[in-house]
């Protein structure tokens, strides 16, 4: 017998071997949960960051607004002052 | 002769990381299995609840499952508590590959890839053990001797024996000898072309074949 057919009949035995029986339900939930509160736990800091860039962000965006509506072109502004003299 | 013996060459097969490329979204085609019964059906239903959001329903895929997977990955490791930390890892990643599922082909099949990928690499990262011992302990063990061992020792020796071998050739054999797994089924599970199957299992069987020479020329002299 050669050591292929040898590797056949040894697996053909081998075959009938139950595997032992597990139950691993509870494990595998236990490990997802843990996982997602993880995740949860790892995206918090970033949460923060993004609430305070959002609090700067905001009175920084009304305040650019009103600025805006303000403003005026320089070269109108010295044409005015100087009373049309420049003409 | 098997039919995949005829490989023509001993050429360097490309060297595919395998585990990076199976993918886990596709089918394991099998003939003779029907995707509509009952099991596949519940499967079906249940994978849509936990990607919907019920998370707690993937449990039931779990008690389904277990037996088979456990099975799976006996021929990976036969260290019980080893073995029970693959069959939560497979569950696992499984879990986590879920929103992938195409439902081409029964769930079943689909974990048994993972199973696959998940074992191959418990063995690539496993240590190789000296080579002396088991493949001796197979030489020297009477033809007629094989029938009578009984299920567990022949479980324990064909390990022992394929651990001499690097983990895509083992696993190849494991496929092909120990699973009786055809061509197509093991480049389904391996994410290997039918051909890249072919060539790893003669180059298993060659290297099997030399270990056992080697061994011989040990004792002769």
């Amino acid at each position: 017998m050669n050591e292929e057919q040898k590797l056949r009949q040894l697996a053909r035995v081998a075959r009938r071997e139950p595997p032992p029986r597990v139950d691993v339900a509870e494990q595998v939930m236990a490990r997802l949960r843990r996982r997602e509160a993880q995740t949860t736990a790892s995206l918090r800091p970033l949460a923060w960051v993004a609430v305070a860039g959002a609090t700067i962000a905001v009175p920084l965006a009304i305040a650019a607004g009103f600025a805006w509506q303000h403003l005026s072109d320089p070269l109108l502004l010295a044409f005015a002052e100087s009373g049309g003299g420049l003409l | 002769m098997s039919r995949d013996e005829d490989v023509p060459t001993d050429r360097e097969a490309d060297d595919v990381d395998a585990a990076a490329s199976w993918g886990l979204a596709g089918a394991l085609p099998r003939s003779g299995d029907r995707f509509a019964d009952a099991g596949a059906a519940a499967d079906l239903q249940t994978i849509r609840r936990v990607v919907g959001g019920d998370g707690n329903a993937y449990r039931a895929l779990i008690e389904r499952h277990q037996k088979r997977v456990s099975g799976m990955m006996w021929r990976f490791s036969r260290d019980r508590e080893a073995h029970e930390e693959l069959v939560q890892e497979v569950f696992v990643q499984a879990y986590e590959s879920l929103p992938n599922y195409r439902a081409q082909a029964p769930f079943e099949h689909w974990l048994a890839r993972i199973a696959t990928r998940v074992g191959y690499r418990h063995w690539k990262r496993e240590k190789r053990r000296p080579e002396t011992v088991p493949i001796e302990e197979w030489r020297d063990l009477p033809d007629e001797a094989v029938q009578d061992l009984a299920p567990e020792e022949a479980g324990a020796k064909l390990h022992a024996l394929l651990s001499l071998l690097p983990p895509r050739d083992r696993l190849v054999l494991s496929l092909r000898y120990v699973d009786e797994r055809s061509v197509e089924e093991t480049a389904a599970l391996t994410g290997w072309s039918e051909t890249m199957v072919k060539v790893q299992a003669w180059r298993a069987r060659r290297k099997l074949k030399a270990l056992y020479e080697r061994a011989e020329r040990g004792t002769a002299r």
